[in-house]
């Protein structure tokens, strides 16, 4: 009974540090609360036990330790951490049916690893001091291993079978579309024109055997806010898919949709929050724009670049791609400052890169720091201007008269026009509405080919989209597009004359 | 005895197996890392 005891106690204490040490990645320094109790509940039950033989303190022991097997264990441990590190890599591998597991950092896989691998311990050492202090044994001992392999082909099995992504037909005949649209703050003009794009996608259906239906998703202005707004349109609303745009909520949107098993697709710019599993963006990458940018500049005979741009990952994205084609094929970057968004004063930053006699000025900032700028280059009759995207967003495009830019393929722009038809005064955003557009429609014919739309989505390698062809390669979550070059003309976006 | 001496170490062997192993798979499939620190607010795509 001692050795036995003894042998439990050291299981315990030894898994529950790992359950502490997995825990600190969730829950930060309270993980060494759960760790004190998990620590110091079964010690001293034990010794209240071995002092008393108190079947209280027994029964307190043996379900402490049951608590550290199934709930840390099997649920966490095995459920939760080695069965998607180990088989869930494996199946997602084999189809497509399967998603892809998303991980944590190696340290969190690791000790979730080891806390199953632990209560394995404290199992059959809880087992072996109930045996012994009953004086016989539980089970026959092929009894007992039967049932173990039984219990871990079912297991397996069960794992496999909820794994798998499956059509279900929408219930009522109604799929409800979460749209992600901040409806207050600096987004709110985007976030209008982007609801317009997929609610024109939405009219624009015929025919179609089940009905669509939109749900705006208000996200309003930051990220803490538009979580329980997403939380909810998933809980409540129950939608069947999201479809957003605008990085910042598409980051807060992707575990999100993950865990509701539920397709988001996002136009957004960082491609990270595409995995490939439950999440894919769709927007032409930074780096597809810098090789355009990069080759349109050497058309122009531009050797020597300037670059003003505001401190932000989107915009810093941009400037990091355009940085490396440029170094690539030998353009030199004459002056580069990276301004903050409270800057109005940009004229001795304007000096400094004239003093460095670029041939073009690359500008990229938002509004309402866009419009100061370019009329700050302007007074200074500089007109050399370019940029990636932000022309197309300026309030003033005026200001950047005969400024070139790259910004997404609009083949289709009988799209535009009717856009602006429908919606007159609303800003058509070339870079975001023709993929609001496609997202939608990729995701329709999902449900209209009864296929479940998350599998849907990782099987597509190429789709004729609004803003040109959309390629995705094999396990990607990312739709790439080629952007195209455009110019300022009398105020209005136009595509360049040498596009091809 | 021959027992006593093998059976840690089968589970010592299975162990560093499974942390290798899971390393391997982790690399392979890097948590979402996100390129210059968290997606600011004011990013317009």
């Amino acid at each position: 009974m001692h050795e036995a005891a003894r042998r439990s106690l050291m299981s315990v204490m030894l898994t529950a540090v790992i359950i502490t040490a997995n825990h600190v990645y969730v829950l930060g320094p309270e993980a060494f609360g759960l760790g004190a109790v998990l620590l110091v509940g079964p010690l001293a039950l034990l010794w209240w036990f071995r002092n008393t033989k108190s079947p209280v303190a027994f029964t307190g022991y043996l379900l402490m330790s049951l608590w550290i097997v199934v709930g840390f264990g099997l649920i966490k441990g095995l459920w939760g951490i080695t069965l998607p590190l180990y088989l869930g890599s494996g199946l997602a591998s084999l189809s497509t049916a399967y998603p892809r597991p998303t991980f944590g950092s190696y340290g969190f896989e690791a000790t979730g690893l080891l806390m199953f691998i632990g209560s394995l311990f404290v199992a059959y050492y809880g087992y072996r001091l109930i045996e012994s202090k009953r004086g016989a044994p539980i089970l026959l001992r092929a009894t007992a291993r039967t049932s173990a392999v039984v219990a871990a082909v079912v297991l397996l099995a069960a794992f496999t079978l909820v794994d798998r992504d499956r059509w279900t037909a929408p219930t009522d005949g109604v799929v409800r579309f979460g749209v992600i649209v901040p409806k207050t703050g600096p987004y709110a003009m985007l976030g209008n024109s982007f609801f317009k794009a997929v609610e024109m996608a939405q009219t624009d259906l015929q025919g179609t055997t089940y009905r669509y239906q939109l749900v705006p998703v208000d996200v309003g202005e930051d990220p803490a806010g538009a979580r329980a707004a997403i939380q909810r349109a998933i809980r409540r609303d129950r939608v069947d898919a999201i479809v957003g745009g605008i990085s910042v909520f598409g980051a807060v949107t992707r575990p999100l949709a993950t865990a509701a098993r539920i397709p988001h697709t996002c136009v957004c710019s960082q491609t990270w929050i595409g995995d490939g599993a439950y999440n894919f963006t769709n927007i032409p990458t930074p780096e597809a724009e810098a090789v355009l940018w990069v080759r349109e500049a050497e058309r122009r005979g531009i050797r020597r670049i300037a670059l003003l741009t505001r401190e932000n990952s989107s915009i810093q994205g941009h400037v990091r791609a355009v940085k490396v084609e440029a170094a690539r094929v030998g353009l030199v970057i004459s002056y580069e400052y990276v301004f903050t968004d409270s800057t109005t004063d940009f004229r001795p930053l304007i000096a400094r890169a004239r003093g460095s006699s670029p041939d073009v000025y690359y500008v990229e900032t938002f509004e309402p720091q866009l419009s100061i700028l370019a009329r700050q280059l302007s007074e200074a009759r500089i007109h050399n201007i370019a940029s990636v995207v932000a022309p197309s967003v300026s309030e003033h495009r005026e200001l950047f008269e005969g400024a070139w830019y790259t910004d997404s393929n609009l083949r289709d722009f009988a799209f535009r026009r009717r856009f602006e038809e429908k919606y007159p005064g609303t800003q058509f955003a070339t870079h975001m509405m023709p993929y609001a557009y496609d997202d939608f429609n990729m995701l329709v014919q999902a449900f209209e080919r009864g296929q479940n739309p998350a599998v849907y989505l990782r099987n597509i390698a190429r789709y004729d989209g609004t803003a040109g062809t959309l390629t995705k390669k094999r396990g990607s979550g990312t739709f790439e597009s080629s952007p195209a070059v455009w110019e300022i003309r009398n105020g209005r976006p136009a595509l360049a004359l040498n596009h091809d | 005895m021959t027992q006593r001496i093998r059976i840690p170490t089968l589970w010592a062997l299975l162990i560093a197996a499974a942390l290798a192993s899971a390393y391997v798979i982790v690399a392979a499939n890097p948590p979402a890392a996100v390129p210059g620190g968290p997606v600011p607010a004011g990013a317009f795509h």
